[in-house]
């Protein structure tokens, strides 16, 4: 029995007719009104808000909009002004004067004083995360007076200056009305006490966080956008549809999504600096690739070339040295060729034909993921078998606490959380580090310890460079690593955004350089 | 009726538990050092091992699952290693954005799927009958982050939604109940709250899209099933219109299947919100547990699954009640077992 449709059939589309305009009875147009002020829109990942935290990329910027760090770095590197004026490192490079700016203030309008300045430094050493891997060498600071800093140090370190820049100072008495138990970790993850360009509106959850222009900021520029946003994104293609949609103005994409922006009028795609390299670290103490020869011939067996055509899709360079050329300090080497001949000889030398060699990697990043097969591929032809294995970056981590389980090979990138390239040099080839992680070929050489102690000591920048030069030498005459290449980010941004360069201090967009038209 | 009860939550306390074990056995497993995330990117190996004395990583794994217990049935589910915000309270935050995207979705679902599966059983056998069976199995059969991204890319060019965020930049809404929808409101702001109802249009039709097309099938199947019994032939045989059978008769008997099915819906939508909400930008439980994979903190993650968990376990839960009150076959079975 089948009952008769037309008046269910009535009855029931009236229904649905009816969810169907409550659906969409939401207004057509959701943007804002034509006279909004200007607002600006980036894709960001979000964790936190603490300044304690600002070793993490994306925190940093966001801490770098609502705070002012003590010292900053320009384009080209060097150190410059924000918080504190003048700067003066003793000659025993034991202590650090500061002087700091007299008429800057924080959100609630309360100057900020050395007092805070010290509570910052304070409150990071305690807390003994994040941040605090910038202040190892920090034993204590004095507030001499409201705009006068003594920073003590535990051991002479003249590269301790730049780590200045990533440290943010909070207001102290706001900080400590809600320091509870955590150092006011849970409050400041999602609260603010900062005398930033921008004031906090709105933070929701590793989601988004919304801020306006701050009006009595010391170096307050109207051209700045008057609503400054940072939304979380998990994916390109939401990046790239929120981009065609109107409501994100800035969001790095993978150079084939970009390329679909490339002759748009509305958008304007610019290729930065990643401030980092990818590299292929050796166990240089164990195994087969403990011997420099057969290191040097693997060296010769990979196609760089190819690696930044193909696997980057042109957005790169060859790494010419260990240190990303944002850094400076870098030597001139040769321009790395394959050499598949020369490895095998080298390989001969070594006595070690028909190796097999296992590589750790990170398959979840594209160029790594790439990289490996290229790798694999290319050692093939020297008659070297490589197996690939995967892994996630804190199980490579752990595998770098002892000698026996460093991988023979292993590709990770690596950069240096502010342009100094002690912090790149010192965690990569201090022997100190062997077994702790950070030196990941488990490399120790006296000659290296010994530059390394003599940099840290060093008052003159350019004596430093060519102290960082002659180890970038010697590294390389032992093949202690091998530097593939150095990615760029591209960008994408809607026509009306201008400012998007990069910052070596912040490792992407230089948050404060952007204006919207 | 206490006795089915008692056992019904001793169950549910038995799954919980069995959840958050093999959660915290899974977390332990998996390769990785909780105390490295914990002190940051770039650690010193001194501040990587105070930080795992200070979280108590350093125990034996046996005394940190039972603090973990301990702490779980205080209601306490840790604190995030990345945030250093107790979990329950980063939970409490994004929840409402959760609930505001599963309950609009189940109404869509409700109102699209009920009178679809109904028209299809009045058509048996016709042109629409056919279209739709064959629409709710491409539909039942699409995967959630395909149909967002391509219900993104379609709406992106004419921008005639939203397809990102939970509200416009240019609203403000002062924070009362957590609830964008409600706070709108509250604020008298009308304009903010089309704008934040326009918002979980695209999510929402996302979200309800795969689960409208079970229902449908799911109805129109129980239907026709019904219309066959010897009560509804009895209906028609006294005068009773097609039309009145199938809506005040079979109808009744139909949705008890339904009303099972679309409760079980709900623990599909809160698993499906992980990806409507990270690909929609939205902020939510979803999103937040997103976040916390990517910046592997494994103790966000342990709650936020633990939580999921638990809210669909008591869905399930009220899902055999709602059952048990409409259909009386099921309350004296069920009773009947539970003496």
């Amino acid at each position: 029995m089948h009952p008769h449709p037309t008046r269910v059939t009535a009855l029931t589309g009236l229904a649905l007719a009816a969810a169907l305009v409550l659906s969409g009875c939401a207004p057509s147009s959701p943007g804002p009104a034509e006279d909004t002020p200007t607002t600006f829109v980036a894709q960001t990942s979000l964790n936190t808000l603490d300044p304690l935290l600002s070793d993490t990329i994306q925190n940093d910027v966001v801490d770098d909009l609502l705070y002012d760090s003590i010292l900053d770095y320009d384009d080209n590197a060097q150190i410059v002004p924000r918080i504190a004026t003048e700067w003066t490192v003793a000659d025993d490079a034991l202590s650090i004067d500061l002087t700091l700016r007299d008429d800057v203030v924080f959100s609630d309008g309360t100057p900020l004083t050395a007092a805070d300045v010290v509570y910052s430094l304070d409150r990071i050493a305690t807390a003994g995360i994040g941040a605090a891997s910038f202040l190892t060498d920090y034993a204590s600071a004095t507030a001499v007076d409201d705009t006068h800093v003594t920073i003590t140090l535990a051991r002479p370190n003249t590269t301790f200056l730049g780590a200045l820049s990533k440290i943010y100072v909070v207001n102290s008495a706001v900080v400590e009305q809600n320091v509870g138990t955590d150092n006011a970790q849970a409050w400041l993850a999602a609260n603010a006490a900062g005398s930033g360009p921008y004031i906090l509106q709105d933070y929701t959850q590793a989601t988004s966080v919304k801020m306006s222009l701050n009006a009595d900021y010391w170096a307050y520029d109207a051209d700045r956008p008057d609503t400054y946003v940072l939304e979380a994104f998990e994916e390109s293609a939401g990046i790239s549809t929120a981009l065609r949609g109107g409501s994100l103005n800035l969001g790095t994409l993978p150079a084939t999504d970009a390329a679909t922006f490339e002759n748009n009028p509305d958008y304007v795609v610019t290729d930065l600096p990643s401030g980092s390299g990818s590299f292929v670290f050796f166990n240089t103490k164990s195994g087969p690739t403990a011997d420099p020869k057969v290191r040097e011939a693997i060296e010769l067996a990979y196609d760089y070339d190819g690696h930044v055509k193909t696997i980057l899709g042109g957005k790169g360079t060859v790494a010419s040295s260990v240190l990303p050329d944002i850094l400076g300090c870098d030597i001139d080497m040769p321009d790395k060729k394959q050499n598949v001949k020369k490895a095998k000889e080298l390989l001969a030398e070594a006595g070690a034909e028909n190796l097999t060699l296992t590589l750790m990697y990170q398959p979840t990043l594209p160029e790594h993921n790439a990289a490996a097969t290229l790798l694999q591929s290319n050692l093939r032809d020297i008659g070297i078998t490589l197996n690939l294995q995967t892994t996630t970056f804190p199980a490579y981590n752990d595998a770098l606490k002892s000698i026996a389980t460093t991988p023979d090979l292993a590709i990770a990138n690596d950069r240096a959380r502010y342009p100094d390239p002690f912090v790149m040099l010192n965690r990569q080839f201090n022997s100190a580090f062997v077994e702790k992680g950070s030196n990941r070929g488990q490399y120790s050489n006296p000659e290296v310890d010994e530059i390394l102690a003599e940099a840290q000591v060093t008052p003159d920048a350019a004596d430093r460079c060519s102290l960082y030069q002659k180890l970038e030498e010697v590294v390389a005459a032992d093949h202690a690593v091998m530097p593939l290449a150095n990615a760029e980010l591209t960008y994408v941004s809607s026509a009306n955004v201008e400012g998007v360069q990069f910052s070596p201090v912040r490792l992407v967009f230089d948050p404060l350089s952007i204006r919207v038209q | 009726m206490l006795r089915f009860l008692g056992r019904r939550i001793f169950f549910m306390v038995l799954s919980v538990w069995g959840l958050a074990t093999a959660v915290f056995v899974m977390i332990k497993i998996i390769p990785g050092d909780e105390a490295s995330v914990a002190a940051g990117e770039s650690a010193t190996p001194e501040m990587i091992e105070a930080t795992r004395e200070r979280l108590g990583l350093d125990q034996p794994l046996p005394l940190q699952y039972v603090s973990f217990l301990a702490r779980l049935v205080r209601g306490d589910l840790g604190t995030s290693i990345i945030t250093h915000q107790p979990i329950t309270a980063n939970l409490a935050d994004v929840l409402p954005a959760t609930i505001e995207l599963v309950v609009s979705a189940l109404l869509l679902m409700v109102v699209i799927a009920v009178p679809l599966g109904i028209i299809m059983a009045a058509n048996r056998g016709n042109a629409i009958d056919f279209i739709g069976r064959v629409a709710a199995v491409v539909v039942a059969g699409m995967p959630i982050f395909w149909v967002a991204f391509m219900i993104q890319f379609l709406v992106a060019g004419s921008r005639a939604l939203p397809t990102s965020g939970s509200i416009s930049i240019a609203y403000s809404v002062p924070h009362v109940t957590g609830f964008v929808t409600i706070d709108s409101l509250l604020a008298g702001n009308g304009a903010a709250f089309a704008d934040v109802i326009a918002h979980l249009v695209l999510p929402a039709i996302v979200l309800a899209a795969p689960q409208a097309a079970v229902i449908v099938r799911t109805l129109r199947a129980s239907l026709l099933g019904e219309l066959e019994e010897d009560y509804a032939l009895l209906a028609t045989s006294k005068g009773a219109s097609r039309s009145r059978t199938l809506l005040r008769h079979a109808l009744q008997n139909a949705a008890i299947p339904t009303v099972t099915t679309i409760g079980l819906q709900v623990g599909f939508m809160i698993a499906g919100s992980v990806l409507v909400e990270s690909v929609f930008s939205r902020p939510g439980i979803g999103s937040y547990l997103s976040s916390a994979v990517t910046q592997k903190d494994t103790f966000a993650v342990l709650g936020s699954v633990i939580f999921i968990g638990v809210v669909v376990i008591l869905v399930n839960f009220i899902v055999d009640l709602v059952h048990m009150a409409i259909d009386p076959r099921v309350k004296r079975d069920t009773l009947g077992a539970a003496a």
